[in-house]
Formats: C-alpha cells, sequence, structure tokens
C-alpha cells in the first residue's frame, strides 16, 4: 500500500483510489465509503477484512460495477489501468464480465435454479471469448476438472439443487475462473459451507485462481481465513479503511486497536477461563456515524484528538493506520491476550454429585419424505444419549443436517420424539402434555438463533419483555415492568429500549432481549441454538461473556449447540460431537481437544482455522 | 396491558431518533398524503349521505310527472329521471342503502373469514376439511351462488347482505390462510411456545396481527365488490326491492336513457367510482399504518 503509490501502480491489477459511495436519501444522503484506497497487484491475494455494515462488501460491488444505480460513485477504480467508474453500463458489463469474476457467499442463490450448470458455465466463454457452444463445453468440462471436479462426474446437465454445498461453491468458483479474468472477487465464500469444507474450498480458491493467473479479493470477517489465504489484508470500519499492510504483520503486530479488538474478541483454543476481549457497542449505522475518528466511541484508548479525523498513515514497517494512537509495536499481541481472568468459581470442570439436570435416552426422530405411496422414513436423530448436570453447559457440535437442531426441538418439545426418554428435574418431559407442559416450559427455555425472527416484530420489547412475567405470573402485576427492566439491565441494556420495536434493534441488542425473555422465568436450562451465529465476532464476544455470568450468577444450565469449535470449547462443561444423527464422542473439552478419539472428531478439529496470533 | 407501559411511566430520553407516538403517526401521516384525501373525501360521502334529509330539496321517491328527464339546473343540480324524481335526493339517500350493505358486507365477510382463515391454517385437519368446501365455494362464479341463495331465500335487503357475506367469505379465509402459514413457520412462534403461550393466545395475540395488512386491504376490496354486487344484484332484479333507492337500482333505472339523459347514470355512477378509490387508497394508507417496520425511511 504505502509502498506502491507512486512507480508501481500502473503495474497494478486493482488500483481503487479514494472510493467514495453515497446513497441519496430524501432525509440527507447517506455515505457508505469515505475515501476507501487500496491496490492489488499481480498474483497476489488481498483480505477485505470487517464486521457487517463496514463497507467490504460495497467496495466489492463497487469493483464489480454491481452497485444499485441509485447510487453516487466518486474515485477512481482502474482495472489494468482502464479507469471503470468512466465506462458506461454495457462496457463495463462487456470488461467486468470477462476480467473480473466474482464468488459469493450463498452458492445456491448465486446460482440460477431452472438454467443446468453447463449452460451457466458456458454463457461466459461464448460471449466474452465467442467460443461455440462444443468448444464452450470443452472449456467447462476442463474448467471443472481444475476445481476439483473429475471429468468423469458429468455435472454440465444437472442443476443447481441437485449439488452438495461443497460442489456449488466448486461451480462458482469454476464459473468465476473460465474466462481467465484478471482479479477474481469472493465475498464470503466460505462462511455458509461446513467447517470440514471450508479449509479445502478456501485453498482451492487460493491455488486455482493463482494457476490462471489471476489476483484475488477475499472479502471476510474471519481474521483466520485471511492469515491462511492472503498476501495483504485491508481493515474496513465504518466505510473507512483503518489498517492495511502485510497480512502477517498485521495479524501478529496490528496497531489499529479495531484490529486487535477483533483479534481479542475470538475465542482460543484452551483459553476457557480467559473473558473474551470485547469492543464495547456495534458498529455504528449509517445516518449516525460518529464525527472525528468513526472507531472513537468504542475505542478504550480515544481522547480529545479523536474527536477529528486521523489520517490513514504509513507506520515504521509500512501498515498504514488511521489512528492518533496506534498501539505500539511489539506490545500488541501481549495487550490482546492480556485479558481479564473469570474468577475460577463457578467453570470448574468438576462434576458435581447430585443428579442430572437433565437427562436423555435413546432420543430418536424419524421424518417422513416423499409421495404417499412411496413414502420414505428418515431418521434425523438416531438415538442419542447424554446428561446435562445443574448449572453446567453442555456443548453439541456438528455440521449442518446432523441433527443437532433436531435435538433441541425435542427437548424442547416444540416437536415430538419417536423414541427415547427425556427426564428432566427429576421428572418424564415426554409424558407432560397440555396444562401441565406449558407450566413446566418455566424451568427450561429457549434462544434461538435467528435475532430477527426470534421476536414478534410487531410488539414493542416492552410488550415482549412482559409477557414471561404475566404468562407465568411472576410476583404481583405492579411489579412486572420493574422486573423487565431488572433483567433488560442484567443482559446489559436498560429501560429505553422498553418502547422500540425489534427492527429498530442492532442484531446484538435483539439477542440480549431474546436471552432476557428466556431468563425471566428464572429456568434451570436455556436451549441455546446457535444464539451467536448470527452475530459479529465482536458482538459473539459481548453475548458469550454475557452468557457466561449469567450462568455464574443463575446457575442456569445450557444445552449449547453451535457448529463453531472454538465457540463450544469456549462455552462448555460438557462436549458432544454429532454426525449424521449420532453422537460420536462424548467428553470434556480436555478429552475432546487434546484427546480426540473418534476419527470424526479429530477431522473437525484439523479443520478449525489457525489463530496464528495465538502462539505462545 | 400496553397502558400500563405507556402510562405515567417516566423513560428515559432516547439516545438516537427512534420515533415513537404521535411523533410517529405525524410522521406516518406526512408520507401518505394520499391517504388523508381519501378518508376526507370517504367522512364527506358519509356525512352527505347521513344529511341527506337536509341537503336535498325533495324526497328520493317523490314523482312529479312534468319534470320528466330534466338535465342538471339550478332546482335539481343532478337532474331528474325518467319519472320526474329528483337524482341528487336519489343519490343521497341511495348511497345510505349501498354504503350500509357495503360496510356490513365487509364487517361479515373479513370477521368470519378472519377467524375460519386463522384455524385453518394454523391447524391442519381443520384445514383439510374446510378448504375443500372453500374451494368448493370458490369454484362458483360469486355473482351466480348469490342469486341462487336469494331464489332459496327469497329477496329483500337482509338477504342481499347474507349471501354477499357468504360469497366473500372464501376470498379472506384464502389470504388469512397464506400469512397464516408462512407466519406459524417463523421462529417467534416458536419462541412463544418455548416460553409456555398457550396456542389460542400464540394464534391471536401474535399471528394475527400479522394477518391484519391484507385483511384491511381486503375489506376495502370487498366493501367496494359488495356495492358493485348489490348493483348487479339489482339490476338483475333479484337485489333489494325496486322502490328502495340504491347506487344499483339508480343505475339500473338508467339504463334505457344512458344515450339521451346522462346525468342519470353519471352522478350515482362517479359515486361509486369515488367511494371505491376512496375506500382502497384509505386501505393501503392504513396497511402501512399498522406495521411499524414501514415506517422509517
Amino acid at each position: 500500500m504505502g509502498e506502491t503509490v507512486g512507480s508501481e501502480t500502473t503495474e497494478s491489477v486493482l488500483d481503487v483510489e479514494n472510493l467514495t459511495v453515497t446513497f441519496p436519501r430524501r432525509r440527507g444522503d447517506l455515505t457508505a465509503l469515505t475515501d476507501v484506497s487500496f491496490h492489488v497487484r499481480p498474483g497476489e491475494a488481498v483480505g477485505l477484512v470487517g464486521e457487517s455494515g463496514c463497507g467490504k462488501s460495497l467496495t466489492a460491488l463497487s469493483v464489480a460495477g454491481l452497485l444499485p444505480s441509485d447510487c453516487r460513485v466518486d474515485g477512481s477504480i482502474r482495472l489494468r489501468g482502464t479507469e471503470l467508474t468512466a465506462l458506461s453500463r454495457t462496457e463495463r458489463r462487456a470488461l467486468g464480465g470477462k476480467e473480473i469474476g466474482m464468488v459469493f457467499q450463498d452458492p445456491l442463490s448465486a446460482l440460477h435454479p431452472v438454467l443446468s450448470i453447463g449452460d451457466q458455465l458456458t454463457e461466459g466463454p461464448r460471449r466474452h471469448l465467442g467460443l461455440s457452444r462444443r468448444a464452450a463445453r470443452d472449456r467447462a468440462r476442463d474448467m471443472l476438472d481444475r476445481v476439483g471436479i473429475p471429468r468423469t462426474r458429468n455435472l454440465l446437465d444437472e442443476y443447481a439443487h441437485q449439488l452438495s454445498g461443497g460442489m456449488r461453491q466448486r461451480v462458482m468458483l469454476a464459473m468465476a475462473l473460465i474466462c481467465e479474468p484478471q482479479l477474481v472477487i469472493a465475498d464470503e465464500p466460505t462462511t455458509a459451507l461446513d467447517v470440514t469444507l471450508q479449509a479445502q474450498i478456501l485453498e482451492l480458491l487460493r491455488t486455482t485462481t493463482m494457476d490462471v493467473g489471476a489476483s484475488l479479493v477475499l472479502i471476510t470477517h474471519d481474521l483466520g481465513v485471511v492469515s491462511q489465504a492472503c498476501d495483504r489484508m485491508v481493515v474496513m470500519y465504518a466505510g473507512h479503511v483503518v489498517e492495511a499492510g502485510r497480512a502477517r504483520t498485521v495479524i501478529t503486530e496490528p496497531r489499529h486497536h479495531y484490529t486487535a479488538g477483533l483479534m481479542g474478541a475470538v475465542p482460543l483454543p484452551g483459553e476457557r477461563r480467559r473473558r473474551l476481549q470485547t469492543i464495547a457497542g456495534t458498529v455504528p449505522q449509517l445516518d449516525r456515524m460518529p464525527t472525528g475518528c468513526r472507531f472513537a466511541p468504542r475505542c478504550g484508548s480515544a481522547d480529545e484528538a479523536c474527536r477529528t479525523e486521523p489520517r490513514l498513515e504509513p507506520t515504521d514497517e509500512a501498515t498504514l493506520v488511521k489512528c492518533w494512537h496506534p498501539l505500539p509495536r511489539g506490545r500488541a499481541v501481549a495487550a490482546v491476550l492480556a485479558a481479564e481472568e473469570r474468577p475460577a468459581e463457578g467453570v470448574s470442570d468438576a462434576v458435581p454429585s447430585e443428579g442430572p439436570l437433565l437427562s436423555v435416552r435413546g432420543l430418536r426422530r424419524e421424518f417422513t419424505s416423499g409421495p404417499a405411496l412411496r413414502r420414505k422414513v428418515v431418521a434425523a436423530v438416531k438415538g442419542v444419549d447424554f446428561d446435562i448436570q445443574p448449572g453446567e453447559t453442555f456443548g453439541l457440535v456438528g455440521e449442518s443436517g446432523s441433527g443437532k437442531s433436531t435435538v433441541a426441538r425435542m427437548v424442547l418439545r416444540l416437536i415430538g420424539a419417536t423414541d427415547g426418554q427425556i427426564t428432566f428435574d427429576g421428572g418424564d418431559l415426554t409424558a407432560l402434555r397440555g396444562r401441565a407442559l406449558r407450566r413446566k416450559r418455566r424451568d427450561f427455555q429457549m434462544v434461538s438463533q435467528d435475532p430477527y425472527g426470534a421476536l414478534n416484530p410487531r410488539m414493542t420489547i416492552g410488550h415482549l419483555m412482559l409477557e414471561p412475567f404475566r404468562l407465568h405470573e411472576l410476583g404481583p402485576a405492579s411489579t412486572w415492568r420493574d422486573q423487565s427492566v431488572t433483567m433488560l439491565e442484567e443482559v446489559g441494556l436498560n429501560a429505553s429500549m422498553l418502547r422500540r420495536y425489534p427492527h429498530q434493534l442492532s442484531g446484538g441488542q435483539r439477542q440480549r432481549v431474546a436471552i432476557a425473555r428466556a431468563l425471566a422465568p428464572k429456568p434451570k436450562l436455556i436451549v441455546a441454538d446457535e444464539a451467536v451465529s448470527a452475530l459479529d465476532v465482536s458482538v459473539q464476544a459481548q453475548v458469550l461473556n454475557m452468557m457466561k455470568d449469567l450462568q455464574d450468577r443463575f446457575q442456569v444450565a445450557y444445552l449449547f449447540i453451535s457448529h463453531d469449535l472454538s465457540v463450544i470449547e469456549f462455552m462448555s462443561h460438557q462436549i458432544g460431537v454429532m454426525r449424521h444423527g449420532e453422537l460420536v464422542e462424548v467428553g470434556s473439552p480436555t478429552d475432546i481437544y487434546q484427546n480426540a478419539q473418534h476419527q470424526y472428531t479429530q477431522e473437525l478439529l484439523s479443520a478449525i482455522p489457525p489463530v496464528p496470533w495465538a502462539t505462545r | 396491558m400496553s397502558g400500563e407501559l405507556e402510562s405515567g411511566v417516566a423513560f428515559e430520553p432516547l439516545s438516537d431518533p427512534v420515533l415513537v407516538g404521535r411523533r410517529r403517526l405525524r410522521h406516518v401521516i406526512a408520507d401518505h398524503p394520499s391517504m388523508i384525501v381519501a378518508g376526507l373525501a370517504l367522512l364527506i360521502i358519509v356525512a352527505v349521505t347521513i344529511l341527506a334529509p337536509l341537503l336535498a330539496h325533495a324526497a328520493p321517491d317523490q314523482i312529479v310527472v312534468t319534470d320528466r328527464l330534466k338535465g342538471p339546473s339550478g332546482a335539481h343540480l343532478f337532474g331528474t329521471d325518467n319519472l320526474g324524481r329528483d337524482i341528487l335526493a336519489r343519490t343521497l339517500y341511495g348511497g345510505r342503502t349501498s354504503l350500509k350493505i357495503g360496510l356490513v358486507v365487509a364487517l361479515l365477510s373479513v370477521g368470519g373469514g378472519t377467524v375460519i382463515g386463522l384455524l385453518v391454517g394454523f391447524y391442519e385437519i381443520v384445514d383439510m376439511i374446510v378448504m375443500r368446501l372453500v374451494d368448493g365455494l370458490m369454484a362458483l362464479p360469486a355473482l351466480i351462488l348469490a342469486i341462487s341463495m336469494i331464489g332459496v331465500l327469497g329477496a329483500g335487503i337482509t338477504t342481499v347482505v347474507i349471501c354477499l357475506s357468504i360469497v366473500y367469505v372464501p376470498r379472506v379465509v384464502r389470504v388469512i390462510r397464506g400469512s397464516v402459514l408462512i407466519i406459524r413457520k417463523s421462529t417467534f412462534v416458536d419462541d412463544e411456545r418455548a416460553l409456555g403461550q398457550s396456542e389460542p393466545y400464540i394464534l391471536f395475540r401474535h399471528v394475527l396481527p400479522h394477518c391484519m395488512s391484507p385483511v384491511i386491504v381486503q375489506a376495502s376490496f370487498i366493501f367496494s365488490y359488495a356495492i358493485l354486487a348489490e348493483a348487479g344484484l339489482s339490476f338483475l332484479g333479484v337485489g333489494i326491492p325496486v322502490d328502495v333507492p340504491s347506487w344499483g337500482n339508480i343505475l339500473t333505472d338508467s339504463r334505457s336513457y344512458l344515450t339521451t339523459a346522462w346525468w342519470m347514470s353519471i352522478f350515482p355512477g362517479l359515486a361509486i367510482a369515488l367511494t371505491v378509490l376512496s375506500l382502497n387508497v384509505f386501505g393501503d394508507g392504513l396497511r402501512d399504518l399498522l406495521d411499524p417496520r414501514l415506517q422509517e425511511r
């Protein structure tokens, strides 16, 4: 970056300079990107990192020319010296289709549902390279071979829905590469995939892109992914570039407080007693941008100087930082890791002697599918046994389709079990019906994944918070409101939330409300199904810390379900690994993470992206 | 319950501009000027039909043989019909009948359809039985169905209202059922269930409010359909008795004079058009007003 300004820029594949994107709105313009500059050199992989709402994807869309037509683009985007912003829409499309390949997060929605894979793959070469149908199909087969789909598997006449997730992402990659573009832009290409696939696809993305001689822009929120695949990285925050430099340098010695904060927010292996370092608050919304340094309201080191905007300036070793008080060299990683220790009580691994709170035996669930006469029976959960001790967390981990959520829904009695027994708090849960069940529900509550859908969008938070108190008649009616405010304060919110609607809250705030609601009846067990998966890293850290604190305070047990192994390790006292509807391994975090017995567990563990800053 | 929250509690000042209460209402109204115009138009229409005895110079059924087929003039603003009756008076009094029919039919069919639709959408067993019946009703043309029912029950305003209500119930059921089927699957319904809420509570307090937008739009449509259907039935002679003025009846009378006395059809026709238009625009605005998510733009 700093070193590329000047003579080298003509050699760059992509030059983005002072890119500013504005959405004109009736009540004032919204500036989503401000003065974004970076360069991509030939054969290089550059990572764009940041949380959602920071402008990573918008930057990619600007480069690809896919922005909505009502927004204003200022600054310059040059591809091999050609000014893209000066081209007409048609010229841009012709150039972009050939020279820029795109890989999106969700390949199912990015692939056309009714055109065959062959039709979609050959469209580019026939249009941009003028190949015949036959030649284009040959080329498509060739390309699929290069992304790891052998010629013997003739995919060209199949459709997107017939393929698995990993296969779809390979097809997307082949489509992006088939015209041998100068530049490939991959927007969270592995986020929607299972852990074991992520590493494979990332590696493939990296090697095949280099193979065809293209440069790569990789957009991700995951610093581990960047450290694995990128040469240089650009950290974005609230529409600004806040730090840029060589990926290894930035990751081992972050200079910006935001970059360091992001690193501290990731649970590290073997660090269960540590509190996660969090960044207070959330990414500001476009219409509420702070003046001066945009990170200042969330930054621990902010002072008077931060009221004016710092410039993106080179530091001594060629990293660019936009900060008045950059972290000193060498101390940065230490600062990240010198986080507060959690008090030892409440997180002991010792199993208390009293009986389990929840005991699941031989739990089985079958689903029927298909037309009436050829109905097939599929077992989603095939006999699962586990116990949860009072006040402890049982972590259930597995890939999509392993049956984790089905287990959760059966424990919550949202769906019936085909077979098996659930004993909760000394009673048989499967035997309860109607009013008796509803009354018992007080003791086991749920926090679901989707913070957007979990709260009725038409009710105010005040109303939603009141419901558990009224339903379970928790104390006299006159105290309900005060109690709900207390609960909100317990999860780090306050009374000002009461009159708002869920859509006026951020994702993290919504998830806090959902947790406050679940905690209100003082349950003994909370089933949290992917409760933090939809949240950004820094917010996820806040919620995880909070859930642990609440466990200590209220002695609540969690059935904590996640696909994320590091989150599970951080949260759990006992861990169960699920695969194809079976629990393949159950044990303490130490057992699982240091001495995994089952082959699948080992596979999962080896697929975790590296955390290079955790080397101690 | 919401009263407890809203009244007498001092809330901390909001840290950011989230619109609440009356300010939000003002915002929405500013965003929907057409809704205000339509609302005012409806208000005026209702007012003039209620005040008909004060505004009309003559009784609607007063026959003045010497004034047959007179065009609009100072004495008869809307002209007179083939029997010398004042069109203005007939239109105003006719509005009473037509609006009454429209309103009652809309209320009955929306009310009945909503309850049936909620049950049908939420419980699969009810769905299988009731939807076959609803499909059967939908298969028959509305007007033919109404005519045959009137044939059995006999003509009269009450019969017309009952028949039209039954005819329009399936429309509402379908719309509600569709919304319920989507909302039933949403996370917050499971959340409420896990909290321990009873099914009826979830159905009426959580699912129903989500169905209100399409219901309101349907209600405004059915209101206008009912006015038109009444006109159609009266035109065919199976609707309300000829001696009761309604917009439909007036139009029926004007049929033979379309070329010679345009005022006989234009004025009641305009009344129908204006009412229907205002209703639909107002219904759209109301839908937006009731959805908290559509309010911040």
